[in-house]
């Protein structure tokens, strides 16, 4: 068995959560993202490159390889946590978070799965819940179902509360010994989890998602007979200022020194996400994006009824970032979701 | 060749003080599951809500604690942050004995660092200050403002 991890941590959490329960015979371990610094970055596995693990010396090896397609096709839309793989074909992916599910992450890891059922590769989210979020829960569990039915391939999510881990990761390692063994047995724990999905489901509505709290239109979405419309809010505080040349808006000199700044401000103060971090501002959106096509693009049965398009209402076309980063990950997938995008004529 | 990474400091320092007779309460490696679930949740809290902040490595031993961050160089952020946590030290210690149902003794620092050396001085404050590095695959632990 491969492991193909998002980075070393995941390759090592999973290990550690799956113990030796697990009959895996893991052959190789290989990490799409590394780093000597803080925080484990890079989109390199995009293109297929990948870093042996060397399980022995707990270590990442310097030298890379090219992963086969079949992975690479998969982390298109995002390295999903832990994929595993024989020699020659992806059986699952996985993600694993112990963040509750909460309104802001509550579509952050869609795509991974989708892209995954899309490839034809059954996926597991393992994920912690507080089960009082129902609108949450009902949005999250009624996109995989729908998802599962679009791409008829099983795409899952296993959620536990805190006095539930246990009971879960048992089911996780079934599922997955299942997967690798016997297809009759994973039939057996797709139904099984297919049928808690469709319990929590029961609480998705349609109005839920369109409209907030006291029947107000969500700022973030709108539906007409033929589109849906995903409205991404994020702003550009520096061109907010209105000082020419401020921040992330200034030449690149002013730029490397705001970035300077950035590094060193007290906690709380405020910062540049199109400057400290390589993804700008753009997270969650493409998951929200992805979200929003699943639940309102496609009816029950599967079928596409609605087109997509996506608005930055506050943000103009020739934004600085925009500009730089037309390829960068998440700003490529919006794009790729998305059938028809616009954008504010000025900053807002 | 192997990558000295972050992960690789941090798994190394793991083993080697585990094998001294520290048990980990809690580590944060890069792409890791900082939230973690259980024990490893609530030392995150305790950190995230004092400080707003947490150290790259937290151990324990016989009611002491050691509480290490990791990176290439030991530079006066770092000290700044060790102060952070000394400011809040008292109730540190209480919620640490609640999380684990052990008396706190003591609170000590650690640095683990890619280079062998360092170019700041390091408070008085941080007694018996645990500078480790790496060479040639052995842990090297350095004992600075020892008391």
């Amino acid at each position: 068995m491969v492991v193909w991890a998002e980075s070393e941590a995941e390759a090592l959490d999973f290990i550690k959560l799956i113990e030796n329960k697990a009959e895996l015979k893991i052959s190789n371990i290989y990490v799409a993202k590394r780093s000597s610094g803080k925080r484990d970055v890079g989109s390199k596995y995009i293109n297929g490159v990948y870093y042996p693990y060397d399980l022995n010396r707990n270590a990442t090896v310097d030298k890379s390889i090219i992963a086969p397609k079949f992975i690479t096709d998969l982390v298109q839309w995002c390295s999903p946590d832990l994929i595993l793989s024989t020699e020659t074909k992806a059986l699952i992916s996985i993600e694993t978070t112990y963040h509750t599910l909460a309104f802001n992450n509550v579509a952050q890891r869609i795509p991974r799965q989708i892209r995954s059922a899309k490839m034809g590769v059954p996926s597991v989210i393992f994920q912690k819940v507080d089960y009082k979020f129902k609108v949450g829960i009902g949005w999250f569990t009624k996109t995989f179902l729908k998802a599962s039915k679009i791409y008829s391939t099983p795409c899952l999510a296993l959620l536990f509360d805190d006095s539930e881990f246990l009971e879960a990761k048992l089911s996780l390692i079934k599922l997955l010994n299942a997967r690798i063994n016997n297809e009759e047995d994973f039939n057996d724990s797709v139904n099984s989890l297919t049928q808690r999905m469709e319990k929590h489901a029961e609480n998705y509505n349609q109005d839920t998602l369109l409209r907030g709290r006291n029947s107000k239109p969500r700022t973030w979405l709108n539906m007409d007979d033929n589109w849906v419309e995903v409205i991404i809010g994020v702003r550009d505080n520096c061109a907010l200022a209105g000082i020419k040349g401020f921040g992330c808006q200034g030449n690149d000199v002013e730029r490397r020194e705001f970035r300077k700044t950035l590094k060193f401000r007290k906690l709380g103060s405020k910062g540049c996400v199109w400057l400290s971090k390589g993804t700008g501002g753009m997270d969650p959106y493409p998951g929200l994006v992805k979200m929003a096509e699943i639940l309102l693009c496609y009816n029950d049965e599967g079928k596409r009824v609605k087109k997509l398009k996506t608005y930055f209402s506050s943000l103009p076309k020739d934004f600085w970032w925009f500009e730089h980063n037309r390829n960068e990950i998440y700003y490529r997938l919006i794009n790729e979701f998305s059938e028809k995008i616009s954008y504010s004529e000025i900053y807002k | 060749m192997i990558r000295i990474t972050q992960s690789y400091l941090i798994n190394q320092t793991i083993i080697n003080l585990i094998s001294k007779g520290w048990s980990l309460l809690y580590s944060d490696i890069p792409g890791g599951k900082r939230s973690g679930i259980g024990i490893i949740a609530n030392i995150n809290s305790i950190w995230e809500g004092l400080y707003n902040l947490s150290p790259d490595i937290v151990f324990e031993n016989k009611g002491e604690i050691l509480l290490i961050e990791v990176d290439r160089n030991l530079n006066k952020e770092y000290l700044e942050k060790f102060s952070k946590y000394i400011s809040k030290e008292k109730e540190l210690k209480e919620k640490l004995k609640n999380a684990i149902g052990k008396e706190i003794t003591c609170i000590k620092f650690g640095f683990v660092s890619k280079s062998d050396k360092y170019k700041i001085t390091i408070n008085r404050n941080l007694k018996d200050f645990n500078f480790i590095y790496f060479k040639d695959g052995l842990m090297i632990n350095k004992i600075i403002n020892a008391s």
